[in-house]
């Protein structure tokens, strides 16, 4: 399992001007309070499970750049996204950890990816993603994905990535922890 | 029981008892509403003794929390020194309110921010409201003690509750020392959870030509509801996720991260009054849309003013040849006992299928094994969509029932249990159906466990072959399907 301090939020901020982060995937909340450090316009995070999403809601209350969205992604991301400007440059921290139908054909992250370029012009939005071991074999910090965890045969491909990003983004592995795939834009 | 004085300016007293109606209008009886805080029995009282009493200088209420009837009021009307006063018991729990003519006169609505629990606190709002001391008389021989949970008068008040009550009037009165022209902000109801709730509310507000209310919190992941039937009152957006059902986080906590989360300047710049349950609905005899609507001013004093008697807003139907019969269905409700049970709808939706019915179920993908198709809905849109796509909707006593029918008057069978049809259902018609079963128990008032049978179904649906029957009965009279 990653964490978005393992990046220089400060840093890509700097580099591509991002205005927003958005978050799939709560959890705990101490992402999305290592985020509300930095000086976005406005931070998103997405939980699906009620009891993690109302406590981390009531934790940061007061903050009135920070809202946490009691949903599953997809819907998730389509309420944040139709609040953020389509001109505004966001960061996507992809962390959900999800759960594969055995006979699935497509992975959740490829339909969130899919979403949000339907959504909005991704082209100046940064895309960083959590556990590429999920999907891809490589010599991880934390070692190899247990197979209980592992996408199924069929959706351990990350093709879709390079057909939806590559046009406009650089993409990069990290093998720090459990992976990441990172999708910078192309400047 | 409810009560009230009034007395003249030469000091002629007359008594007034009310007691909360149970559906014949008649006028000593007060629409029994559970969507609106006691206050608003405060209003409702003073606005009879007004109308009964045209010269009345002083209006005396007594509490609407308590069984109390004019004779008491009266009793202790002696002790009281000047208008206006509250007289308390030994603990400050008010007794009943003495407030000048005017005060009614000139800010009605504002009686709705009393608490009806802390005399304290309601002696310094009315201060401030009528701008003079307000007096406080204890009965010292007079203790409410602890207010129970429910009361035999159907009132549900704990402790959190009363805190809560509480809160909202100290909000206000921070709100009229804070801002200079407080008489002009708007009032917003404080009901921002579940959807059901926020649907039957902007039904309501449609329907009240005159309403306390300019506002109403929102939860904003009902966003999509309220742009597919906005009500009158325009939304504040409260950005947290809607209230757990499962008692994981009380009502109280709740409201205290709602106020911190709208934030000093919504609180300023208006008065929040609660307007979730405070009385058990399912003891009034009236649909929640009419409870909603004297909660937001409406005196609803005749049978004329309620929507059993009207038709629904909207009819409509599909473009669809009569075969295959396309059935959406939706079988879980907002907890346990308003699920229709597995086996009957597995039983139901076989006998359908083999009678060359094509059947969707929402959020059901553990039934696509019987050979039907799950589908999510995850917001207004997709269920209209679904529902356009079908001949019927057969839904449980919940949001999608509700919105199919009263929204989009699209023909529907609902399926109640444990809720009576009554508070929730439509008005009966070629094109909608409230089925229940016969079972004396009803309403329980349970949630996840049969209070009878410790289980988590509940046996007051109608059985497969009952509801297959309804189906079928109303395909045939819509479109002419025969199996």
């Amino acid at each position: 399992m990653g964490t978005l301090s393992d990046f220089d939020l400060g840093r890509i901020i700097a580099d591509f001007g991002s205005r927003f982060l958005v978050e799939t995937g709560t959890g705990k909340g101490t992402d999305v309070s290592f985020a509300g450090t930095f000086p976005f316009e406005h931070v998103y995070s997405i939980e699906k499970s009620h009891g993690l999403a109302i406590q981390v809601a009531f934790r940061n209350a007061s903050n009135q750049r920070m809202s946490i969205i009691h949903d599953h992604a997809e819907r998730g991301l389509e309420i944040a996204l139709g609040e953020i400007p389509a001109e505004a440059p966001v960061i996507f921290w992809m962390n959900t950890h999800p759960s594969f139908g055995g006979d699935a054909r497509s992975s959740p992250l490829d339909r969130e990816l899919r979403l949000i370029a339907g959504l909005r012009d991704v082209s100046k939005d940064v895309f960083l993603i959590d556990d590429l071991r999920l999907y891809e074999d490589g010599p991880y910090g934390d070692g190899s994905c247990p197979a209980e965890q592992m996408a199924p045969p069929q959706l351990r491909d990350l093709h879709f990535v390079d057909d939806i990003l590559g046009p406009t983004h650089g993409i990069t592995r990290l093998f720090q922890r459990t992976g990441y795939l990172c999708a910078f834009p192309n400047r | 029981m409810l009560a009230g004085l009034t007395i003249t300016s030469s000091g002629r007293i007359e008594r007034f008892s009310f007691v909360f109606g149970a559906g014949a209008f008649r006028e000593h009886e007060i629409f029994d509403s559970a969507n609106c805080p006691p206050s608003r029995y405060l209003v409702e009282v003073a606005r009879r003794l007004v109308l009964a009493s045209p010269n009345a200088s002083v209006l005396v209420i007594g509490n609407p929390l308590l069984p109390l009837n004019a004779e008491k009021l009266t009793t202790w009307l002696d002790a009281v020194p000047s208008s206006p006063a509250i007289v308390t018991d030994a603990r400050k729990f008010p007794l009943l309110y003495v407030l000048p003519r005017g005060l009614f006169d000139q800010f009605e609505r504002f009686l709705l921010l009393l608490s009806t629990v802390d005399a304290v606190a309601d002696q310094r709002l009315l201060s401030l409201l009528t701008g003079s001391d307000v007096s406080r008389v204890r009965v010292d021989s007079m203790d409410i003690s602890d207010f129970p949970q429910s009361t035999p008068t159907n009132w549900f008040q704990g402790e959190g509750r009363q805190r809560m009550l509480t809160i909202l009037t100290m909000a206000a009165i921070q709100t009229v020392e804070r801002t200079p022209e407080w008489k002009a902000l708007p009032f917003a109801t404080y009901q921002p959870y579940h959807a059901g709730s926020l649907l039957f509310l902007n039904l309501a507000s449609r329907q009240v030509p005159t309403s306390f209310f300019d506002k109403q919190i929102v939860c904003w992941s009902y966003k999509d509801i309220y742009q597919a039937y906005p009500g009158r009152q325009a939304p504040l957006w409260l950005r947290l996720p809607w209230l757990p059902r499962d008692n994981s986080v009380g009502e109280l906590e709740y409201l205290a991260r709602s106020l911190e989360r709208l934030g000093t300047d919504i609180i300023d710049n208006h008065f929040i009054v609660f307007m979730r349950y405070s009385r058990i609905y399912s003891a009034s005899p009236f649909h929640l849309v009419d409870q909603l609507k004297f909660a937001l001013g409406d005196s609803m004093s005749e049978q004329g003013r309620t929507v059993h008697g009207q038709q629904p807003l909207k009819s409509a139907r599909p473009d669809l040849p009569p075969r295959p019969l396309k059935l959406l269905f939706h079988l879980a409700g907002g907890w346990k006992l308003k699920n229709y049970r597995d086996d009957h709808a597995a039983a139901a939706i076989m006998t359908l299928k083999s009678l060359g019915c094509d059947i969707t179920v929402i959020d059901r993908p553990d039934l696509e094994r019987l050979g039907i198709t799950s589908i999510t809905s995850n917001n207004t849109q997709q269920l209209t969509t679904a529902a356009q796509l079908n001949h019927i909707f057969i839904g449980v006593d919940s949001f999608p029932h509700h919105f199919v029918r009263h929204v989009l008057g699209w023909p529907t069978i609902g399926l109640f249990a444990n809720t009576k049809p009554c508070n929730s259902d439509a008005k009966e018609a070629s094109d909608y159906r409230a089925l229940v079963g016969h079972l004396p128990c009803n309403p329980c008032g349970g949630h996840d466990q049969c209070p009878l049978f410790g289980v988590s179904d509940c046996a007051n649906f109608v059985n497969p072959p009952q509801l297959v029957s309804a189906i079928l009965d109303m395909a045939h009279d819509l479109y002419g399907f025969t199996p």
